[in-house]
């Protein structure tokens, strides 16, 4: 029997990253999740036993390129990856006005520059192997953009156009690449870790009815979202073991609508009925807020 | 698409700030704006270089006020937007043109050198627009267009830290459009096709042209592909600046505007094609180009096979 893939995943400590890692593990890969830091280990150990699966738990923070180096060596040693998984990013919430410019940097030197420099680290043994799966986890945002996530849609966008560079790059040396794009789901990002940026709730920003308006629509798209990590972990799945992966897999049939409609409709009609759609329930429910 | 906007005198008193003025689009849009009647406040890093801008001012008769602004350097921005509201009392338009490009495979790019263009690129044009805001707010008027490129919606080899950042200005525009909306500012990307501008003789990386890089036989045949499309390049920066023109002078301006036959051709395949069978094809049809000639001319092997 040959050896089962070695695959590393970036941002493994909590939601889509734990429970692609988990799944991974359970359908027998050798699974290097990486977390940020440390004290997100217990938690992923104790799910791991739970489920009944083992995983290397590795300290891996994208914006130091020490700890890349040293996870890069530990896992190296054992095996080239076949699969890099790059998953780890931040979010950023607030309107464009209300965000610090320290913020949005700070969501790019995680998202974009972070993803670079893990792939960077790892793409020389993969390239010498000549296979292996890239994937960079992006999100629908990175292909349709929101009012109150200007940055990080924007890192989000960064990186599906760094997607599409390297997929060209590296096909020649028998990489390929490929994106994931979840929709909506009901993980930290959009509880816990939304990432509201400082001056998001301003009472004094033009934007303050708005931003708060917007923020309560996206609750209820999270709590009415059909999508679950587990939909995303199986997608990643079948990116890893088909025998040549799409350059897009996007989770969630409403995000698949919605992305099916830009792509026929003309662009004009298309930013007519959907942005104007997101503009107009956000001010019918900014006006209920004021009137409330 | 549009017909080109006759001058017109009831534009006289509306300021339009062009960034990245010294050469290339920004040029062109400075005065192509300025022929149809707005105040242009054209600005440029190094003043030193405003000869050429002020030669052809000249040369057409039209007044183009020619300001310093670093877009990586905050203070250059609130200086020459005070500048502006101090000279004219408004400003009705951005136009976000200021940009550097890179080429080199990812590979051979190095974090300094991609650091460097998501600076002025992305968050040049995010500061600029920051600082632009405020005023557009309180006239409850305003048009930003942002200068991105077909590479920001279609990734190509050997442009991945362009490209990245030209997808973020997309990704960004498209949500600040929407934020913007209600208080009267349109936002507009236009994305040119390539067009033959100073800002690509000045974009190889560093370590691009490395004989030692796994991907030095394919960056040579790349930039030999590159030189070809430049000369049978037909989009030129003057049908920028007027498109340009065009968008600040509509009524309801659209989000986004591409430039140039070929591009619309691309994106027209790409929407109609079924599934992939695009991308698919692009890369085939780019590597190709690039692998193909790599492989048959005197390339040693040894090259192409780490």
């Amino acid at each position: 029997m040959t050896t089962p893939p070695l695959v590393v995943i970036t941002g493994a400590g909590t939601g889509l990253g734990r429970a692609t890692a988990l799944h991974l593990a359970q359908r027998g890969m050798r699974v290097y999740a990486t977390v940020p830091t440390l004290d997100q280990a217990p938690a992923l150990a104790a799910a791991a036993q739970a489920a009944g699966v083992s995983l290397e738990i590795v300290q891996l923070d994208v914006t130091d390129q020490g700890s890349i180096d040293a996870a890069h060596r530990q896992i190296i040693a054992e095996d080239t990856p076949f699969a890099l998984i790059n998953n780890a990013a931040i979010a950023l919430r607030g309107y464009f006005e209300d965000l610090l410019p320290e913020e949005i940097e700070r969501a790019f030197e995680v998202n974009v520059l972070g993803t670079m420099k893990v792939i960077r680290t790892f793409l020389p043994e993969m390239r010498r192997a000549r296979r292996g799966r890239l994937l960079i986890i992006t999100s629908v945002g990175g292909r349709i953009a929101s009012l109150g996530v200007s940055g990080y849609c924007a890192t989000k966008f960064a990186q599906e156009g760094m997607a599409e560079c390297l997929q060209q790059e590296l096909k020649p040396f028998g990489i390929d690449v490929v994106i994931v794009e979840p929709a909506i789901i009901a993980t930290e990002r959009f509880g816990a870790n939304r990432g509201y940026a400082a001056n998001a709730f301003d009472p004094q920003s033009p934007y303050h009815d708005r931003f708060r308006a917007s923020q309560r629509l996206t609750d209820r798209l999270v709590a009415s979202s059909p999508t679950t990590a587990q939909d995303v972990a199986l997608a990643i799945e079948a990116a890893l073991t088909t025998k040549r992966p799409k350059l897009r897999y996007a989770v969630g049939r409403r995000a698949r609508v919605v992305l099916a409609a830009r792509r026929l409709l003309p662009a004009p009609l298309f930013d007519r009925l959907y942005f104007g759609e997101a503009m107009r329930r956000v001010t019918a429910e900014a006006k209920q807020l004021e009137s409330a | 698409m549009m017909k080109t906007g006759k001058p017109s005198n009831e534009m006289n008193d509306k300021s339009v700030l062009v960034t990245g003025c010294s050469s290339g689009l920004g040029l062109a849009t400075a005065l192509e704006l300025a022929a149809r009647g707005f105040r242009v406040f054209a600005t440029m890093r190094e003043l030193t270089r405003r000869g050429e801008l002020e030669a052809q001012a000249a040369q057409r008769g039209l007044t183009i006020e020619v300001l310093p602004l670093d877009v990586t350097r905050p203070e250059t921005i609130d200086a020459a937007i005070a500048t502006i509201i101090e000279r004219s009392g408004t400003l009705y338009g951005v136009v976000n043109n200021a940009g550097v490009a890179l080429r080199g495979f990812f590979e051979d790019l190095t974090e300094e050198e991609i650091r460097h263009v998501f600076e002025t690129n992305v968050f040049g044009t995010m500061a600029v627009t920051r600082a632009a805001l405020p005023h557009m707010r309180a006239a409850r008027e305003g048009r930003i267009v942002i200068v991105t490129s077909v590479g920001g919606r279609q990734g190509v080899l050997a442009l991945t830290g362009y490209c990245a950042s030209k997808f973020a200005l997309e990704g960004f525009g498209e949500a600040l459009m929407q934020e913007v909306k209600p208080f009267g500012i349109a936002v507009s990307l236009v994305a040119p096709g390539i067009t033959p501008t100073p800002i690509w003789d000045r974009s190889i990386a560093k370590n691009a042209l490395n004989p030692d890089s796994p991907y030095h036989a394919l960056f040579l045949e790349y930039r030999r592909m590159v030189q070809k499309v430049m000369r049978g390049a037909t989009v030129t920066p003057e049908a920028v600046g007027q498109s340009i023109g065009d968008i600040l002078m509509a009524e309801r301006p659209q989000l986004r505007y591409l430039i140039g036959w070929r591009p619309k051709l691309l994106f027209a395949l790409r929407r109609y094609l079924p599934g992939e069978s695009f991308d698919r094809a692009y890369t085939w049809l780019v590597l190709r180009r690039v692998q193909g000639r790599a492989r048959s001319t005197k390339t040693p092997q040894a090259e192409l096979t780490p």
